[in-house]
C-alpha cells in the first residue's frame, strides 16, 4: 500500500469534511436566525379561540340553554398505516351507541347490528376516499370520545367543539331559537332569543398562539394569549320554567284533543310586560334543528298573523267606553235582527237576536250586530285612533327575533263594512303577541306596556344590562277598566263556557271563533278557535292567550281554546297559590 | 503458505471510540422518534427498541467476525462475493423484495427490511482487495468489468448513493493498491460523467440537484425535504435549541431517525455541537485508517482502507446531503441513523477491522 497515497487520501477526506462544516456554519451561524424565523413560523399558529357563548336562565336561574363539548374525530391516514383494517371494526359499534345515547325516545326495536354494519361501510368508504385528513365522526359525546381513546389508536385526532345543550329538551324551542352556522362557519344565533340577543350572547373571540406539529397537534399544552376572549352575556328571562311546562303540556293536549293543526299560547305578566310563559305546536328540537323543516323555526306568537274574531269585542267596547258614547248599561237598538250594510249581512254567531240588550250583554253573547252597533256609536275616526292606541299597525318591539310588522290599512282604504267587521274581530291581521299586550291593558288598569322576554343581562357578578322602563303610557281611565272588566267576568260567568270556568277562580276574559280568509272569501269550516282573559280579575297575575288553528272536533273557542285556557289557569292558579 | 504475525491486542480506542458512536446514535434516536413512533405505532420506543436489538445482532456479528483469521478471509473473498450477489439478482425477479418510494432495494425477513447491496460492499471490498494481491494480476479493466456486474444491479434497483459508494470504495482500493494514476483519473472522469448523465436522464434525480441549488424553489413540494433540512440546520445556531428541544422533529422533518439524523442533532447541539460530533468521528476515521497503516500485510492494509474507507464515504455522503451540499440519496449516517442493514453490515465490517488491529506491525509505526 501506498503511504503517499494514503496521506493524500486522509487530507482529501479532512478537505471533504472541512468544507461539510464550513456549510454547517453557514446554514446554522449565518443563515441561522432568518432561518430559525421560517421555521417558527411553520410551527406556530394563530388560532382563533371562540367565546363562550351566553347562557339563557330563567327568572329563577333555571338554566334553559347551557354550553356543551362535543368532539369530532379525524385522523391523519399517513400516520395510521398499521391500524387503518381494524379502524371500522372496532370504532363503528362506538359511534352506534354514541347515536343511541343521544336519541331522546329510542324505537325499542331498533336494528342496532344492522346500523354497527352501515356505520362500518361508511368509515371504511371514508378511509379509502384518497384524502389525507379524513374527518370520521362529528359531534361525539366526551364519554365516546374516550372510550376511543381506550382503544389505542394513536393516528386519531379529537378537536372540541361547543355546541348549546337544552336541559329541558325543545321546551321553549320557538322562543329561544337555535344556534346554527353562518356561511363563514361561525356559530350564529338564529330565530327568538338566540337570534335577537346573538351580538350580546356570542362574545367577542380571543387570537391564541399555538406552537403545533406538522399535522396540527400541540407541541406543548402552553399557549400565548394575544387577543383574550370576552365570553358571552347571559340572559335571564321572566319565563316561569314551570308555567312553561304547564303551557306546553296542556296547549299540546289540547291540540291533540280537539285535532287542531296547530296552536298557540302566550302567558304576559300585565304590570311588568314580561313574557312568563310562550309556546307554539307543532315546534323542533334546537339541539337538532337541522332535522327540522325550517318552518317551524319560527314562533307563531310573535309571526304569525291571524284574524282574531270575537276576542277582539272588548277591545272596541273598551274604546267605546272611554270615550263616553256609551256606558255598559246602553241599550242597542239595532239589535233585534241581521244588519245589512251595503251588500254585506251581518249575521250573529247563532243567528238567535237580542233586541235591546245592554252593552254587557252583546259582550257576553259574542253579540256581532250588537258589535256594529258600538262601533258605529264610536264613528271612523275615533276607531281607528284606538287601533293605533293599542298597539296594532306597529310591533310591539318585544325583544325576539322574528317579530311580523303588519301594518293596518290607511284611514281613507276604511269602508263602512270594514269599520263593521273590525268590531267583532273580522278584517284586520294581527299577532297573538299584540293582541296579548292589548288586552293587558284592560288587566292593569291602563297602562300600554311593552311585551319583553329577557329581564337581565349580565357577566360575572355584574349585571350589564337591565331592560330600561320604556316610556309606558295610560290609555285608559280606571274607572273604564273597572267596567270592562266587570264585562269580561260576566262574560265567562254567563257565556257559552260557563260550565267549564273552574269554580274559585274569578276569569275575565272571553271566547272568539274567527273564521279564516282563504282566497278573498272566509271558509265556512276552518276557523282559528281562541280564548283570552286574565285572572284573578281584581289584582291580575297573568293575561293569557290560547289560539287551536283549525280545531276538528268543534270550531268554536267556548268548547275548545277556552277549556284548554281553564285547565292551565287551574294549574297556574295552584302554583302561584291564586285561590 | 504465508507467515502471521504475532497476535497482539484488538485496538481499545478503536473499539471505545466505535461504542460511543453507537450509544449516540441510541441516543438521538431516542430522543427523535418518540413522537413519530407514538403516533406511528402507538409505542413511544418502538424504533429505539428496534435499533437496540439490531445493535446487539450487530455486536454479535462483530464478534464473530473479530474472531475469523483474516486468511480465511480472504480465500473465501471471491466466494463471498459471487454469493452477496444472488440476494441483488433475486430483486430482479417481479414480485420479491419491498419497495420503498418507488425503488426496490429491500427484503422483508420479517423482523426487519434486510438491504443486499450493504453486504456486497463489503464482500466487494474485500474481493477487490484479495484481487489486488493476487498472484494472477488482472488488469484494471478485467476488475471494472467485474465491478460492473454489482452496479448495474445496484443501478437497477435504483439505488445511486450505494452505486456512488461501491464504486468510490472500490477506486479507493485501486488508488492505495498503486493503480497507474492515469488510469485512475481516466476513469473519474468516465465515472464523473456516467453520473452526470444518470443525474440529468432522471428527473426525480434532477429535481433533487435543482432542489440543492436553491432549496427555496419549492419548498412545499419538490424540495420540502431540502428546505426542512434547511430550516432545521438554521434553528440550531451556535448552541442549540437544548437536549430533547427540537421542534423540526415533529413530523416537519422527513427521515428524521435515518438519513437526516445529524440535521436534528445539530438542532439540538447547535454547531458546537456537530463540531465536537465531527471531530470524535474524524478521530474514529483516523483510528481506522491507522489500523489500515500497521496493518500486516497489503491484503489486510488494502481491506482496512477499503472498509475505513467505505464508513468515511458514507458518511460524507450522508453529511453532504444534511448540509445541502450533495443531493439527497437516501444514505445513512454510520453507527448513528436508524436502520438495521446499514448497521449490521458495517458492525461485522469493524469486527474484520478490529481483527486485523491485533496484528498491527510495531515497525511500521517506527519506520514513518
Amino acid at each position: 500500500m501506498k503511504s503517499t497515497r494514503l496521506l493524500f487520501l486522509l487530507f482529501f477526506l479532512s478537505l471533504c469534511f472541512f468544507a461539510v462544516l464550513t456549510r454547517f456554519f453557514y446554514w446554522q451561524v449565518i443563515a441561522g436566525d432568518k432561518l430559525s424565523v421560517t421555521a417558527q413560523k411553520q410551527r406556530f399558529k394563530t388560532v382563533e379561540v371562540s367565546a363562550p357563548r351566553g347562557k339563557i336562565y330563567a327568572f329563577d336561574d333555571y338554566p334553559l340553554v347551557l354550553n356543551k363539548n362535543l368532539f369530532f374525530l379525524y385522523v391523519y391516514l399517513p400516520n395510521c398505516p398499521s391500524f387503518i383494517k381494524e379502524l371500522p371494526e372496532k370504532l363503528s359499534p362506538i359511534f352506534v351507541s354514541d347515536f343511541l345515547s343521544k336519541e331522546s325516545s329510542p324505537s325499542a326495536n331498533l336494528d342496532t347490528e344492522g346500523l354497527i354494519k352501515e356505520e362500518r361501510v361508511k368509515i371504511s368508504q371514508n378511509l379509502s376516499s384518497g384524502k389525507k385528513w379524513v374527518i370520521l365522526k362529528r359531534r361525539l359525546s366526551l364519554d365516546s370520545k374516550k372510550e376511543i381513546e381506550d382503544l389505542g389508536f394513536n393516528c386519531l385526532s379529537f378537536e372540541s367543539e361547543s355546541f348549546r345543550d337544552y336541559p329541558e329538551g325543545s321546551m321553549s324551542a320557538q322562543l329561544l331559537g337555535f344556534v346554527g352556522f353562518d356561511k363563514n362557519g361561525n356559530q350564529k344565533g338564529y330565530f327568538g332569543l338566540e337570534g335577537f340577543y346573538n351580538q350580546q350572547l356570542s362574545g367577542l373571540p380571543g387570537l391564541m398562539v399555538e406552537e403545533k406539529t406538522l399535522i396540527g397537534r400541540p407541541i406543548f399544552s402552553e399557549k400565548r394569549v394575544k387577543e383574550s376572549v370576552s365570553s358571552g352575556m347571559n340572559l335571564n328571562l321572566y319565563s316561569d320554567r314551570v308555567a312553561q311546562f304547564i303551557l306546553e303540556e296542556e296547549l299540546k293536549k289540547g291540540i291533540d284533543i280537539y285535532g287542531a293543526a296547530s296552536g298557540w299560547g302566550v302567558i304576559l305578566d300585565p304590570v311588568s310586560g314580561g313574557i312568563l310563559a310562550m309556546a307554539g305546536f307543532p315546534n323542533y328540537d334546537p339541539a337538532n334543528y337541522t332535522e327540522f323543516t325550517g318552518s317551524l323555526f319560527s314562533n307563531p306568537a310573535v309571526s304569525e298573523g291571524f284574524e282574531p274574531g270575537s276576542i277582539f269585542k272588548p277591545l272596541i267596547m273598551t274604546a267605546a267606553l272611554e270615550e263616553e258614547v256609551l256606558t255598559p248599561e246602553t241599550k242597542c237598538d239595532r239589535c233585534a235582527g241581521p244588519r245589512k250594510i251595503g251588500d254585506y249581512n251581518i249575521k250573529t254567531w247563532n243567528e238567535k237576536y237580542h233586541p235591546h240588550s245592554t252593552m254587557t250583554e252583546v259582550i257576553q253573547n259574542s253579540d256581532n250586530v250588537g258589535m256594529v252597533f258600538v262601533s258605529e256609536k264610536l264613528g271612523k275616526e275615533r276607531l281607528l285612533d284606538w287601533l293605533k292606541k293599542f298597539g296594532f299597525g306597529e310591533k310591539t318591539g318585544i325583544d325576539l327575533q322574528g317579530e311580523a310588522a303588519l301594518p293596518i290599512r290607511s284611514d281613507k282604504d276604511w269602508y263602512p263594512i270594514d269599520l263593521a267587521t273590525v268590531s267583532f274581530g273580522q278584517g284586520i291581521l294581527v299577532t297573538p303577541i299584540q293582541l296579548t299586550r292589548a288586552f293587558s291593558v284592560l288587566a292593569n288598569q291602563g297602562w300600554l306596556i311593552k311585551p319583553k322576554v329577557v329581564q337581565k343581562i349580565w357577566l360575572g357578578d355584574k349585571d350589564v344590562f337591565l331592560t330600561e322602563e320604556s316610556g309606558e303610557k295610560r290609555i285608559i281611565s280606571p274607572k273604564v277598566s273597572e267596567e270592562i272588566k266587570k264585562m269580561l267576568i260576566n262574560a265567562v260567568e254567563n257565556g257559552e263556557a260557563k260550565n267549564l270556568k273552574p269554580a274559585r277562580l274569578v276569569i275575565a276574559g272571553k271566547t272568539g271563533t274567527a273564521q279564516i280568509p282563504i282566497s278573498g272569501h272566509y271558509d265556512q269550516e276552518k276557523t282559528i278557535a281562541s280564548f283570552i282573559g286574565f285572572t284573578p280579575a281584581d289584582n291580575p297575575k297573568f293575561v293569557m292567550l290560547i289560539s287551536l288553528r283549525e280545531p276538528s272536533s268543534s270550531p268554536w273557542g267556548s268548547e275548545t281554546a277556552a277549556p284548554v285556557w281553564f285547565n292551565i289557569a287551574n294549574r297556574l292558579a295552584y302554583y302561584w297559590q291564586l285561590f | 503458505m504465508q507467515i502471521k504475525p504475532a497476535k497482539g491486542k484488538i485496538d481499545a480506542n478503536l473499539l471505545t471510540l466505535l461504542s460511543i458512536l453507537i450509544l449516540i446514535g441510541l441516543f438521538m434516536i431516542g430522543d427523535i422518534s418518540l413522537i413519530e413512533a407514538e403516533v406511528k405505532f402507538g409505542d413511544k420506543f418502538h424504533f429505539l427498541k428496534r435499533q437496540f436489538a439490531w445493535v446487539i445482532l450487530g455486536s454479535s456479528l462483530c464478534f464473530f467476525t473479530a474472531k475469523i483469521d483474516y486468511l480465511v478471509i480472504k480465500r473465501t473473498a471471491k466466494l463471498f462475493f459471487v454469493l452477496s450477489l444472488i440476494p441483488l439478482l433475486l430483486l430482479l425477479i417481479p414480485g420479491v423484495g419491498v419497495t420503498i418510494y418507488g425503488a426496490k432495494r429491500w427484503f422483508d425477513l420479517g423482523f426487519m427490511n434486510f438491504q443486499p447491496v450493504e453486504l456486497v460492499k463489503l464482500s466487494s471490498i474485500i474481493y477487490f482487495s484479495s484481487l489486488a494481491v493476487s498472484e494472477n494480476k488482472k488488469t484494471i479493466w478485467q476488475q471494472l468489468l467485474i465491478l460492473s456486474v454489482p452496479s448495474l444491479l445496484i443501478l437497477v434497483e435504483p439505488d445511486f448513493g450505494s452505486l456512488v459508494l461501491l464504486v468510490s470504495s472500490v477506486g479507493l482500493i485501486w488508488f492505495l493498491a498503486g493503480k497507474s494514476l492515469l488510469q485512475l483519473s481516466l476513469l473519474v472522469i468516465v465515472g464523473l460523467a456516467a453520473g452526470g448523465l444518470l443525474i440529468f436522464t432522471s428527473p426525480y434525480r434532477t429535481e433533487r440537484v435543482l432542489g440543492l441549488v436553491n432549496p427555496f424553489y419549492d419548498p412545499q413540494d419538490k424540495s420540502y425535504h431540502v428546505y426542512q433540512l434547511v430550516l432545521t440546520l438554521g434553528s440550531g445556531g451556535w448552541f442549540g435549541r437544548g437536549m430533547g428541544n427540537s421542534r423540526q422533529k415533529y413530523q416537519f422533518l422527513p427521515e428524521a431517525t435515518t438519513d437526516s439524523i445529524v440535521a436534528l442533532m445539530a438542532e439540538e447541539f447547535g454547531f458546537l455541537g456537530i463540531f465536537l460530533f465531527l471531530f470524535l468521528f474524524a478521530l474514529f476515521l483516523f483510528r481506522c485508517f491507522r489500523v489500515a497503516r500497521l496493518a500486516p500485510d497489503p491484503f489486510c492494509q488494502l481491506l482496512s482502507a477499503g472498509i475505513a474507507g467505505l464508513i468515511a464515504f458514507q458518511s460524507i455522503i450522508n453529511l453532504g446531503a444534511v448540509a445541502v451540499l450533495f443531493p439527497l440519496t437516501g444514505m445513512p449516517f454510520p453507527f448513528v441513523s436508524y436502520g438495521g442493514s446499514s448497521l449490521i453490515t458495517l458492525m461485522a465490517a469493524m469486527g474484520i477491522l478490529l481483527n486485523i488491529s491485533r496484528y498491527q506491525d510495531k515497525k511500521c509505526l517506527r519506520k514513518s
